[in-house]
């Protein structure tokens, strides 16, 4: 039969009618749904699980709950595929684990189930894109060209470390070694500061904190260390000077926990006085848009009303000592009206707002600046801290305590050989304290330091100075002319970049580790972090690291750091705690558990221990030593022509700033387009300031500096003051992660520090400033 | 419509047009029938046998007296365990009971190095599906059978058909038997039902 | 429209959220994005096409310095209950009002990607995925089970985390409960939100702490004048947030976003 066009085409027609009663379109519309639906990656597919754990991103120490979920997905059970997943090394969960989740944790009291934006998004520094996933040796000199790596094993790296050490050791210059951390507070740098300690070295040294100059403060005017904290919960009258109360300084979930029951109990009043309309200063009740730098003078013109009107609190004053001598500098030199010309607040104001923090009890002041890392100086200190000498609120319910440490069994006698007590008896080399001594870190002059040439090693441990320390550029160039440069870190940052060795530590999800004492939170914590699972299998315990390399050291070193890893130096620290027989567990008293073993159990199921602070009038000293309250400017608040305008950096709880992380992918989406613009960073700028400039919206313009340029864009900000500029921290780095390197510009540049007279602390927060239209 | 007819008949020989163009059509037809339903399955899934040949005829009602409910339990949180693992099967084969093939390989390969099984499952659904067991076995009491086939009286486990193109096996169900049942029981069909 | 709405189902989830407590931290959005399977890109400051199903806004009440005020919006799905917008445009019955649970929902393997609803909505609160979901080698490992990923070129919106609701009647089925107890099923954001600002449940179950929260005076909704009657309710003491709520700006100029 011959097959002609019209048959052919009967044909097709029979074809498509016959293939209509077949499955296959419906099948294939079916499929091609089905098959959209792979064009996303799979989740795992397990059981779920839920883990208590505790972060650690910042010093908030809020109580997390991670989900985790077996991984194991259907459509790669049809494919056949393996996983080739990491290896129970440390008695992890032998079925492979994904982490989806991680919420606050409702039990734990710091947050009571809260979480903050960093926090929420955890998950992503653990299977971040810029972990380092084993040991590296930098494979060309620093200085030639793009930094180049060689994956070695532990081993290889360890020896390399050891012997480094052990040849600087036998030279007799053990204080030649130095280490940089982020900060004191735990056992892992405990430990650290121990090992350089048993090595020879005083030179543990922690980044700049606020906390450096109210230690200090805290010593010349009560005569005590510790850690200032504040009874938030309980006052009923809040005055901050610029500590961004909701905005991440201390520990941000709580702060904003007790934030949330003052707005419900409606019988609580913040008071916000910093220069510019931050988020905590439209939360507030009142804004009092103080000149920056003179927050001093605004309390002492408020003591000044509180003592001349007879307001404050007798028996608290009792207490103190000086107040003759503070009463007379309050009369003769900050009478409100001669303050509100300094400040720019109407006297009025000043006056009612001290009537009001004198009469509502229990009422503090909050000295701070930002979340806790920029600083001002002692006397600015001082002068805040004796608004609370006055209302008797020093140690009292509702007003400010010194943070009881918790009861962790004390270290054994460190074992110093000649060398070591030779080289601990030379001078720190960031010349800690200037006329007065503390044990305060003095970062900011490592870079001086550095370049002297008087370090032959430097190990930095999870902090990042080639970034965060003001000046970072300098502080790079100097880090160069170290001989040798070690950093510990989970991900690649600016400061790993510039090491020799780069050693891959876990990070808090992979890791048993301490969290001690959340940031002003007035009652003492501990909670831990739990290795959940290890996604990086050659991530190793900063902790096991310093002890492994204390073993390889041997003589004094290693005998001074005697345990087989940190979990056995944690199980017999938190004995300790046991044994003191303080504070509860959860809602358990310690003194009712059976056995340590007990507490230790509760501790690794994610529970906290925690201690009431112990209420009792304080005192303190008005002027310690002749240190007077005073407003002692810093010279960046004097205008000149070349610089008529203040660059002032602020913070944002989204961007993160300094601590043992970076900015997480998804908080660039809650980084407003008023911060950043693709690649720009956008500085705030009063619209009338702007005008007079010829700026518009969206401007490149550049900030001049005397320190050197920023290329940034305007966002005209009404709440901003005018002639100020404000710049965000935690922006401009070269980190090799896609979602943050080269986006705006890094503002610690810029910034110089100025010392304390008193203190030799590094004073900073601003600069002096022109806004070039370009 | 003569003349019409006619005219194209005349020029190219009508008559025999006419029955060999039905008989075209009935020949597409058939051919698009066999492609269809034979060639087509063919083509487009691939069978994966189990890595065992369970029998659930030997564990159920007529062997060791195991309900379904027995081993396909849910969890404490509401899912459904489905497939069961590893542990459930040790828990009586800790070591081989019988003389089966299945059962030496059971202890030997898995439950010895104590390794999953990499069961596949026959009606795993996509990811934008939501499929409670909880709302059907345990509020609106449907058998299992309804659904599923019964696999009580089966001895063996049949291969697994899957689409090669999106990984689904043949016996997902499709959105067509959900709607349906819905339907005639008076349940809902809104779309949160189902999906996610 | 509005009459499948009547029928007899003893919940309607709604959410409110106390801007007097919003300190605009953005974790609600954060503990969003990683409860619903949100790809990130390596610029997000292009805010229109940023999918962010719960998006904090910045406001502004205008004044000059120094007695600006800002305060944050956030801003999920309404979930409208009458005329719901989007509902009645889509072509292809994507979207639909469950009447069981007041829940709109979006079925993303549905969507054909024509963006009517996008338009329709009067609250930004629906997005377009423009690109392929891409997750950086190892990242995607964090992906919720329960979520299911969306492809490119479709519609996407905040669903009320309705997968924990179905999760939670899973669990009260298997209790032998038919219904959900206050608590029980809340969303992502209202569970991670620091102040404590959403609250989230059941408004009909007079006993939910939601119930007693939407008769509050301060509470209000957005765009209250459309008739849409959102299941999102707001609380503020601040009259000039009230009157930006429901777009007052051509009669008064109050403010604006920052």
């Amino acid at each position: 039969m011959k097959l002609d066009r019209r048959g052919f085409l009967k044909f097709a027609v029979g074809g498509a009618i016959g293939t209509l009663a077949t499955p296959i379109p419906w099948d294939m519309i079916d499929e091609s749904a089905k098959f959209t639906d792979l064009w996303a990656p799979e989740p795992a597919k397990g059981p779920s699980s839920f883990v208590h754990s505790t972060c650690r991103l910042c010093p908030g120490g809020c109580g997390i709950t991670l989900r985790l979920v077996e991984d194991k997905s259907g459509r790669d059970e049809w494919r056949g595929w393996h996983h080739k997943e990491f290896i129970d090394r440390r008695r992890l969960p032998a079925v492979p684990l994904r982490a989806v989740k991680i919420a606050g944790n409702p039990e734990h009291p710091i947050n009571q189930g809260g979480i903050c934006p960093l926090g929420a998004a955890g998950l992503q520094l653990l299977y971040g894109t810029n972990r380092i996933t084993t040991p590296l040796k930098r494979t060309k000199p620093r200085g030639e060209g793009e930094a180049a790596w060689e994956k070695i094993t532990w081993d290889e790296a360890l020896n390399i470390v050891t012997g480094k050490l052990k040849e600087i050791r036998e030279a007799g210059n053990p204080h030649t070694v130095a280490c940089v951390l982020d900060n004191k507070k735990g056992l892992t740098a405990e430990l650290i500061d121990r090992f350089f300690r048993a090595y020879g070295s005083p030179n543990v040294i922690a980044m700049p904190s606020q906390e450096d100059v109210e230690t200090v403060g805290l010593s010349l005017m009560q005569g005590t260390g510790g850690h200032l904290a504040y009874d938030m919960e309980n006052s009923k009258y809040v005055l901050s000077f610029g500590a961004a109360l909701l905005e991440g300084w201390g520990a941000p979930v709580h702060n904003m926990i007790v934030f949330g029951k003052w707005q419900e109990a409606n019988e609580h009043t913040l008071v916000q006085i910093e220069p510019n309309c931050s988020i905590t200063a439209s939360k507030a009740d009142k804004w009092l848009a103080v000149k920056p730098g003179t927050e001093a003078a605004l309390a002492l013109g408020m003591a000044n009303v509180i003592v001349t009107e007879g307001l404050y609190d007798h028996s608290s004053v009792a207490r103190c000592q000086g107040f003759e001598g503070f009463k007379a500098l309050l009369e003769s030199e900050y009478d409100p009206r001669k303050v509100s010309e300094i400040t720019g607040i109407p006297a009025n104001v000043i006056a009612n707002t001290a009537r009001a923090f004198a009469v509502t009890r229990p009422a503090v002041a909050v000295y701070g600046r930002g979340q806790g890392v920029m600083s001002g100086n002692l006397a600015e200190f001082m002068s805040i801290y004796s608004l609370n000498a006055l209302v008797g609120s020093i140690g009292a319910k509702g007003g400010v305590v010194v943070q009881r440490e918790v009861p962790f069994s004390s270290w054994p006698a460190l074992a110093t050989d000649a060398v070591a007590q030779q080289g601990l008896s030379q001078p720190r080399i960031d010349g800690e304290g200037g006329e007065i001594k503390h044990g305060v870190s003095m970062a900011h002059n490592l870079t001086a330091a550095l370049k002297s040439g008087a370090v032959n090693a430097l190990v930095v441990h999870e902090a990042n100075p080639c970034y965060a320390l003001p000046g970072a550029n300098k502080f790079e160039e100097a880090a160069a002319k170290v001989p040798f440069v070690v950093a510990l870190t989970s991900c690649m940052n600016e400061t790993a970049r510039s090491a020799d060795i780069i050693l891959p530590v876990a990070s808090y999800l992979e890791r048993l580790e301490d969290v001690t004492s959340a940031a002003r939170v007035p009652y003492a914590s501990m909670s831990l972090t739990r290795p959940v699972l290890a996604n990086v299998p050659e991530a190793r315990h900063p902790g096991d690291v310093f002890l492994t390399l204390a073993k390889a050291m041997g003589g004094s070193v290693g005998s001074s750091l005697p345990w087989d890893n940190f979990e056995a130096l944690l199980k017999e620290k938190v004995g300790g705690i046991f044994a003191s027989r303080r504070g509860r567990i959860g809602d358990q008293e310690v003194a009712m558990l059976g056995s340590p073993d007990e507490l230790w159990e509760g501790l690794n199921a994610g529970k906290c221990w925690y201690e009431d602070p112990v209420f009792g009038g304080g005192g303190l000293t008005f002027s310690p030593q002749g240190r007077t309250p005073r407003l002692e400017p810093v010279s960046w608040m004097k205008a000149s022509r070349e610089f008529p305008m203040l660059l002032v950096a602020y913070e944002n709880i989204n961007i993160a700033n300094r601590r043992a992380v970076d900015t997480l992918p998804y908080l660039t989406k809650n980084i407003d387009n008023i911060v950043l613009q693709k690649h720009d960073l956008l500085v705030r700028v009063n619209p009338e300031t702007a005008g007079r400039l010829r700026l518009l919206e969206g401007d490149a313009a550049t900030v001049q500096c005397p320190a050197g340029r920023l290329s940034v864009r305007v966002h005209m900000d009404v709440g901003m003051m005018p002639d100020v500029i404000g710049i965000p921290l935690g922006l401009g780095h070269s980190n090799d992660d896609p979602f943050l390197t080269g986006k705006g510009v890094n503002a610690y540049e810029v910034l110089e520090p100025e010392l304390d007279p008193v203190t030799g602390l590094a004073v900073w927060w601003g600069t002096r400033a022109k806004l070039i239209k370009v | 419509m003569s003349e019409e007819h006619a005219t194209s008949g005349g020029r190219e020989g009508g008559h025999k047009q006419a029955g060999g163009g039905l008989g075209m059509l009935a020949a597409g037809f058939v051919v698009a029938i066999v492609v269809g339903w034979l060639l087509y399955p063919a083509i487009v899934m691939s069978s994966k046998p189990q890595p065992i040949n369970f029998n659930h005829k030997v564990h159920g009602a007529e062997g060791a007296g195991l309900a379904c409910d027995g081993c396909h339990t849910f969890r404490e949180d509401g899912s459904f365990t489905g497939i069961p693992r590893l542990d459930n099967c040790i828990q009586c084969h800790e070591s081989a009971q019988g003389e089966s093939p299945d059962e030496a390989k059971l202890v030997e390969q898995y439950v010895t190095p104590n390794k999953e099984i990499p069961w596949l499952s026959y009606s795993y659904q996509p990811l934008c599906v939501f499929f409670s067991h909880a709302a059907h076995v345990k509020m609106a009491q449907l058998e299992c059978t309804t659904c599923h086939e019964d696999m009580s009286k089966s001895s063996s486990s049949p291969p697994v058909k899957v689409y090669r193109i999106s990984g689904y096996s043949k016996d997902t169900m499709s959105m067509e038997e959900c709607e349906d049942c819905h339907a005639k029981k008076g349940t809902s069909n809104a779309c949160f039902v189902c999906h996610k | 429209m509005s009459e499948h709405h009547e029928v007899a189902s003893k919940e309607k989830y709604g959410m409110v959220i106390d801007l007097d407590k919003c300190t605009g931290c953005g974790a609600c959005t954060v503990a969003c994005l990683s409860e619903n399977n949100h790809y990130v890109r390596e610029d997000e400051s292009d805010k229109l096409h940023s999918v962010t199903w719960m998006k904090v806004y910045k406001v502004t009440n205008g004044a000059p310095f120094p007695n600006t005020k800002v305060a944050f919006l956030p801003r999920p799905c309404m979930h409208c209950d009458h005329h719901t917008p989007c509902v009645s445009v889509c072509p292809v019955m994507a979207t639909d009002y469950n009447p069981l649970t007041g829940i709109v929902s979006q079925i993303y393997t549905r969507c054909i990607g024509c963006r009517y609803c996008v338009g329709a909505c009067p609250y930004h609160a629906r997005y377009f995925n423009w690109w392929d979901p891409v997750w950086p080698e190892g990242m995607h490992k964090l992906l919720n089970p329960d979520m299911s990923p969306r492809m490119r070129g479709v519609v996407e919106k905040c669903s009320f985390c309705n997968h924990r609701q179905q999760k939670a009647k899973d669990k009260a089925y298997v209790e032998g409960r038919k219904e959900l107890k206050d608590g029980e099923y809340v969303t992502a954001c209202a569970e991670a939100c620091p102040t404590r600002a959403i609250t989230f449940g059941n408004m009909k179950d007079p006993e939910s702490a939601i119930a007693k929260l939407i008769k509050s005076p301060r509470a209000f909704r957005l765009l209250e004048k459309l008739g849409t009657e959102p299941k999102v309710y707001y609380l503020s003491s601040e009259s000039w947030i009230r009157e930006l709520a429901d777009n007052a700006l051509g009669r008064k100029k109050t403010g604006g976003l920052a």
